[in-house]
């Protein structure tokens, strides 16, 4: 049996980041990473469908997020836990390494999803600094 | 439970000889309850097609709008229960940030698009938000959750004395992708008809036009067959039929969901397609029950 369905906000944000262009991740309102888009995945160097679903915590390291002067980043900085935990929008510059080894800097925008019965998760933006 | 179809039609009141078998009405459905109480689901110009004496015993009634596009409000003013000062309504509907749903509902039922104000009308009437929770109405325990169409919209699904009732009139399931790829937690609508005993659902358009409407918040005929599948719904009530589909066009319609849904090893006759007028009973599932 599978998890109960998520929200119709989330699925539509589900929709509407696998059409985006620009890398895109979108968490439940656990922080459960559920959908990354495939320009995200073409950054972290895995698809989605490869990743699955990840909790906070692995997807917190699995992409050992760090701020432009190399200091680690705590789960609770990045702004996707920002956004699901303080329901707001936040905005962060910094470093990930994707699974391939690569490190890219990137700017990060999240903000939350609230539909009709609350809270439901959030989505972030990344913009490749680089390019 | 019981229903009665006031009104089939979506999108428009689609009168005319080549409309006579399915009608023209748009979308409203009556349900009686086990303990003889009535719902009414929608209301489209086929409320005009219900009993006009509901609610003169001094039963409340309750009319549940999914959404407030016009095929689903425009009857309101032309159901003479709401001119009844002895009368006691109910309009339930979907909630929008800063809003009332008498304020939104009136944009539409007053000058100088109507000729009497929904605020005139004279029987003792209120309007709530649907809860987010399930609530109870009568007999009936009844969950509504937002489902994909465009603005805000639900669909409702309504049980009662172990029968289930899923009311789905515009939907779009497939906007994210093939329902046959999709993991059901990612399947608007999913969690209200999943195993329902009848499952009303958008039949809006054919395969062929559905490309030409995407993203429009309806079905294509496949998408409902699938939609239904995927949910293991009961019996399969076909509805929403697109204004410019004839009764001969519907009859084709209907040939190629039967088609689909034998070909996923179902029983045909559980497929029905909307009439204005017709009734069904709604009955547990021989395929679940093991009757």
């Amino acid at each position: 049996m599978a998890s109960q369905q998520h929200p119709v906000e989330v699925i539509l944000a589900r929709g509407f980041t696998s059409n985006l262009a620009t890398p895109a991740f979108l968490v439940d309102q656990e922080g459960t990473l559920i959908f990354f888009n495939e320009p995200a995945g073409e950054l972290l160097g895995v698809r989605f469908e490869e990743a699955g679903a990840m909790g906070p915590e692995e997807w917190g390291w699995r992409f050992a997020p760090t701020a432009l002067d190399g200091r680690p980043l705590q789960l609770r900085e990045l702004p996707l836990t920002i956004a699901v935990t303080e329901s707001r929008p936040a905005h962060s510059p910094m470093r990930i390494r994707s699974s391939r080894g690569d490190l890219h800097e990137i700017e990060v925008t999240a903000f939350p999803v609230v539909g009709r019965s609350g809270p439901a998760g959030a989505i972030a933006i990344f913009w490749d600094r680089t390019k | 439970m019981l229903i009665n179809i006031g009104g089939s039609r979506g999108s428009l009141p689609s009168p005319g000889p080549d409309m006579l078998r399915y009608g023209g009405d748009t979308s409203c459905v009556q349900v009686t309850l086990s303990n003889g109480h009535h719902l009414i689901l929608d209301a489209g110009t086929g409320i005009r097609n219900l009993p006009p004496d509901l609610g003169a015993g001094g039963e409340h009634i309750h009319i549940l709008l999914t959404h407030l596009h016009l095929d689903h409000i425009q009857g309101l003013l032309f159901y003479p229960p709401l001119f009844d000062p002895h009368t006691r309504v109910t309009i339930w509907g979907p909630s929008a940030p800063g809003v009332s749903l008498k304020v939104r509902i009136a944009r539409y039922l007053s000058a100088p698009l109507t000729p009497v104000d929904v605020r005139e009308l004279p029987c003792q009437l209120d309007f709530r938000n649907c809860p987010v929770s399930e609530w109870d109405i009568g007999s009936a325990r009844i969950r509504a959750e937002a489902v994909n169409h465009r603005g805000p919209t639900l669909g409702f699904r309504i049980e009662d004395s172990g029968v289930s009732l899923c009311y789905l009139p515009d939907h779009e399931p497939a906007l994210l992708g093939a329902l046959e790829d999709l993991e059901p937690e990612w399947i608007s609508g999913y969690s209200l008809a999943r195993e329902a005993d009848l499952l009303v659902h958008d039949c809006q358009y054919t395969d062929a036009e559905y490309p030409s409407h995407f993203g429009w918040g309806h079905s294509a005929i496949s998408h409902t067959v699938s939609f239904a599948d995927r949910c293991d719904a009961g019996r399969v009530l076909l509805f929403h039929h697109d204004p410019q589909h004839s009764d001969d066009q519907l009859d084709d319609v209907l040939s190629d969901a039967v088609r689909r849904w034998k070909s996923r090893g179902r029983n045909d006759a559980a497929l029905v397609m909307g009439a204005d007028g017709d009734e069904l009973a709604i009955e547990p599932c021989p395929e679940r029950t093991g009757s």
